[in-house]
């Protein structure tokens, strides 16, 4: 599964919040879109999964325009993961994650005892098994974003979509989400996620699109794309990157860290 | 809180309405021994005139009103909880969309000017329907179709209506006013079968249309983005769930009057009972707002000498119910 | 600093005493002193321009003769049956609001009245305006507070607000002779010879009233009267009326059920007022009552109740007198009839 974008444009009212985007992302990689507050990476997501319709410009799955694609079948190929979700009542974590099921029953159709066992699967897939019989309320915002993407699993989808899936999450939920994210990128998914902190990006991200002002400024493996002078065309923040070589389940990664220069007064 | 096996929805789904049901049918004022009911049904399909007068009483009298209760509850129950589900919220009610005040300008105009009997239920349940598209339209015009805009949309459809109802009043005969205000009160004492056969039909439809979509409800449910990302049509499906909440609740209250709490209580009822599990909430809904609606009106005929209007019972015990309900429900909303 | 504080006080306090003072004052007590029906002291000066927010007093004023001196009255007034038939002019008389709804409180007081009639029910409405327009505002009834029954009160007190006192005791004394030929039969009737009436509402057959005046004047056994029961009225089942089973069932003259009604109903064919076509439009109240008809209701009643009693009693002639009588119009009561069908 390749995605193809072409001269993507959007504009809010009359401002514009994607330029002339163009660019070609494949599949089995975890690509972030790193930007400030404003830079449309939230717009290009939505696009990405029809929730925006953009002014001009197409977007490709595969051969495929997607706004050709009927809805259901659409949803059968791509997962969402919002940024928020308000639990509007107490459903039970197994019914969420059903529910991603949705785009394979028709109207009048109740997911079936199949459908169970796939969501329990989504389930057990992110580690997250135990939490089936919960009233989904009751979780963290760990839990509940883990869950969110067990549910976009459900839709057994080639592409997964998040909006910024580590934020408002403490420490270790962000390591497990990104762990998730890395796993599933290993089987084959094309994952594009936002993200706003550089450090996660750059540690964990296969591939980064930096975005600024609705244009791409950079897109390439993370720790080429991310170095001092493009954090400080980003953010205007003056930065120093350590590169450490880290082995990984046998592949040679090199990580990136971040560390802000401080100004002392 | 807990999802109890199958044997309470069991529980809920038949047995709550039908010996609600049953109760209703057998109590009266008037003397009417349960054991003599079977007989009856024998005569009436005799034709034999032995028992005439209970055959009349059971017949004319008891039997549309127990229907109609059961129906008038069913359909509240189950619209207030789709509703509450698609609009994300626990307060609102199929009334929010400004059916209870089209319906009552409807009838007022019919009552206040003498347009005969007929025609009140006529006037009545196009009113009613005028005001749900009206408050579709209206939410439509602020742009999306949203739950904010779909609940503020029916505020200012109700009172709009509201002003146009107190306007009529104010022109109406003095001797019709009380007419007005008392059909606005919700009564079943004068059901009778044609009031059943006006209603049933359309009541049906939207309530077996509803539980048939019961799990776009659920999905819908999450929120319209998301409802969106799992490919649902959001604007169409929303429509499609409103139009017909709106063709049952106009027809139950074209025959009864505006009776209130059925469509608040029950869906809070049904999720302490059996939790929130999106396969069962809706039928759940069904049996337990008709069993409600059921209960009160025994209570409205007979716990005193003379007939207080059902929506009366429904409310005086419905609010300390809802009240206590919330309380309780607050601690699992709360997480 | 501290002088300007008490200066201050002392000026407050002064201007709070002055303005008790003045407030507490007595009114002039120039007038007619009269006491309402609810025991409240008013002082009518003059009584050319009057205002009525009641139909029991329009009807009495009108009763009186004084009917050319109303300048203001409220909706129900204009649209009474009887009112509009026997004085067609009253409908050029300004509308000032509705009884049960709101007054137009400016409107009344672009009219300038002399004196203002209300209804006992609306103490805070009366009191309201006589402060805002300083015109004694008297209260009525003609079943005064904590009453069931009618009493002709009412009459007297109106009387003399307007200065008509000798017509109003004529008027009283007229209907209460009359009311006595009927009720001096009737009520050597026993309870094992009244027939049991049910009475309708004019809006819902299912609707009746728990007292009635007319009824036992006439009579009858009100079947819904329960003495514990304050409210005026009650819903009731048709299951309910059918165990009652009454003799005799009475249907609001003005309202929109006919006798056929529930001739041709099935369901309604059991009762025995139905089987024996006991079932009549009589009473004539609208918004209350109306002085002349509290004993043509009762005559009415009398009549259908016990036909043997009254054999030589002519309803229509006799209703026919007494409100040429009362309002000084012939032939109302056969218009009544005809127009609406009334059984008697």
């Amino acid at each position: 599964m390749i995605i193809t974008i072409k001269d993507l444009t959007f504009y809010y009212n009359s401002i514009p919040a994607l330029r002339n985007v163009s660019l070609k992302i494949p599949s089995g990689r975890l690509v972030t879109i790193l930007g400030p507050n404003g830079s449309g990476k939230t717009t290009l997501l939505k696009c990405l999964c029809r929730l925006l319709k953009p002014r001009a410009g197409y977007i490709y799955f595969d051969e495929q325009l997607i706004w050709r694609v009927e809805p259901s079948r659409f949803a059968q190929q791509v997962g969402y993961v919002p940024q928020t979700h308000s639990p509007p009542f107490p459903y039970r974590v197994i019914d969420v994650v059903v529910s991603g099921r949705t785009p394979y029953l028709s109207a009048l159709e109740m997911p079936s005892k199949k459908d169970y066992e796939i969501a329990h699967q989504a389930l057990e897939l992110i580690g997250c098994g135990h939490l089936a019989e919960r009233p989904y309320t009751q979780l963290s915002g760990g839990e509940l974003r883990l869950v969110l993407i067990a549910r976009a699993l459900a839709q057994q989808p080639e592409v997964l979509l998040l909006d910024e899936p580590t934020s408002n999450l403490d420490f270790k939920n962000k390591i497990v989400v990104v762990n998730v994210l890395k796993n599933l990128a290993k089987r084959g998914l094309l994952i594009v996620a936002t993200e706003h902190d550089p450090n996660i990006a750059a540690m964990f991200s296969d591939e980064v699109i930096l975005m600024k002002n609705g244009r791409i400024i950079a897109y390439g493996e993370a720790h080429e794309v991310i170095n001092e002078d493009t954090i400080k065309d980003l953010y205007g923040v003056d930065v120093e990157t350590i590169s450490l070589e880290n082995h990984d389940n046998n592949r040679n990664r090199r990580l990136k860290f971040i560390i802000p220069k401080l100004q002392h007064s | 809180m807990g999802f109890r096996s199958n044997f309470a929805s069991f529980l809920l789904f038949i047995i709550a309405p039908l010996s609600t049901l049953i109760l209703h049918i057998c109590v009266g004022k008037y003397p009417l021994a349960p054991t003599i009911i079977p007989t009856l049904l024998i005569e009436k399909i005799s034709g034999s005139t032995e028992h005439a007068l209970e055959q009349l009483v059971f017949f004319n009298i008891r039997l549309p009103r127990a229907i109609m209760a059961a129906l008038f509850g069913a359909t509240m129950g189950v619209t207030g909880a789709s509703l509450q589900s698609i609009l994300k919220n626990p307060l609102v009610s199929p009334y929010t969309l400004g059916i209870s005040s089209g319906a009552a300008v409807g009838a007022a105009l019919s009552l206040a000017f003498n347009l005969g009997a007929f025609s009140t239920e006529a006037s009545a349940f196009t009113f009613a329907l005028l005001a749900a598209f009206l408050t579709l339209t209206i939410s439509r015009v602020r742009g999306s179709l949203s739950p904010v805009s779909i609940v503020l949309a029916g505020v200012i459809v109700s009172a709009l209506f509201q002003g146009a109802l107190t306007l009529i009043q104010i022109m109406a005969h003095p001797e019709n006013i009380s007419a007005i205000v008392g059909w606005m009160a919700g009564r079943l004492n004068a059901v009778t079968w044609n009031h059943v056969l006006l209603s049933t039909p359309l009541a049906l439809a939207g309530i077996i249309g509803v539980v048939l979509l019961r799990w776009r409800v659920y999905v819908l449910s999450m929120g319209d983005e998301e409802a969106k990302a799992l490919g649902i049509n959001v604007t169409r499906e929303k429509i499609i769930i409103i139009v017909l909440a709106s063709l049952a609740v106009s027809s139950v209250v074209t025959a009864a009057g505006i009776i209130g709490w059925v469509c608040l209580i029950t869906p809070h009822l049904t999720r302490l009972i059996i939790g929130s599990d999106p396969k069962k909430m809706l039928p759940a809904s069904l049996s337990l707002g008709a069993a409600f609606l059921l209960v009160a009106d025994i209570l409205a005929k007979s716990a005193w000498s003379y007939e207080i209007p059902v929506g009366v019972v429904a409310t005086l015990a419905g609010a300390p119910l809802f009240l206590y309900l919330l309380r309780r429900s607050m601690r699992v909303y709360g997480g | 600093m501290k002088k300007t504080w008490i200066a201050i006080l002392v000026a407050i306090i002064a201007s709070c005493t002055v303005g008790f003072l003045m407030l507490g004052r007595p009114q002039e007590e120039a007038g007619v002193k009269i006491v309402d029906q609810l025991e409240r002291e008013v002082y009518v000066k003059r009584a050319e321009r009057i205002v009525s927010l009641w139909p029991e007093a329009t009807r009495v004023l009108f009763a009186l003769g004084v009917g050319n001196r109303v300048v203001g009255v409220d909706s129900a007034s204009r649209t009474c049956p009887i009112l509009t038939r026997a004085f067609p002019q009253i409908v050029n008389i300004t509308d000032v609001g509705s009884v049960g709804g709101t007054f137009d409180v400016e409107k009344i007081a672009e009219l300038k009245p002399d004196v203002i009639f209300a209804r006992t029910d609306d103490r805070e409405l009366a009191e309201s305006i006589q402060t805002k327009l300083n015109v004694p505002v008297i209260c009525v009834r003609f079943s005064p507070p904590g009453k069931r029954d009618w009493s002709y009160d009412i009459i007297s007190i109106i009387g003399a607000a307007v200065g008509r006192s000798q017509r109003a005791d004529q008027l009283k004394a007229y209907l209460e002779e009359k009311l006595s030929e009927i009720t001096k039969i009737t009520s050597t009737i026993p309870d094992s010879g009244k027939p049991r009436v049910y009475q309708a509402r004019a809006d819902d057959l299912l609707k009746t009233l728990v007292w009635s005046s007319e009824i036992i004047y006439g009579g009858g056994i009100n079947v819904a009267y329960n003495p514990q029961q304050q409210a005026p009225w009650i819903s009731v089942s048709l299951e309910q009326v059918i165990l009652w089973n009454p003799d005799a069932i009475i249907l609001h003259g003005f309202g929109r059920f006919k006798p056929e009604d529930l001739y041709s109903d099935p369901n309604w064919q059991t009762i025995k007022a139905v089987k024996e076509r006991r079932v009549y439009k009589l009473t004539m109240g609208w918004v209350g009552w109306d002085p002349a008809g509290t004993v043509i209701q009762t005559m009415q009643c009398a009549k259908v109740f016990h036909p043997d009693k009254f054999e030589n009693l002519n309803v229509e002639s006799e209703a026919n007198e007494i409100f040429k009588f009362v309002y000084g119009v012939d032939g109302l009561y056969s218009r009544l009839k005809k127009d609406y069908g009334l059984s008697v």
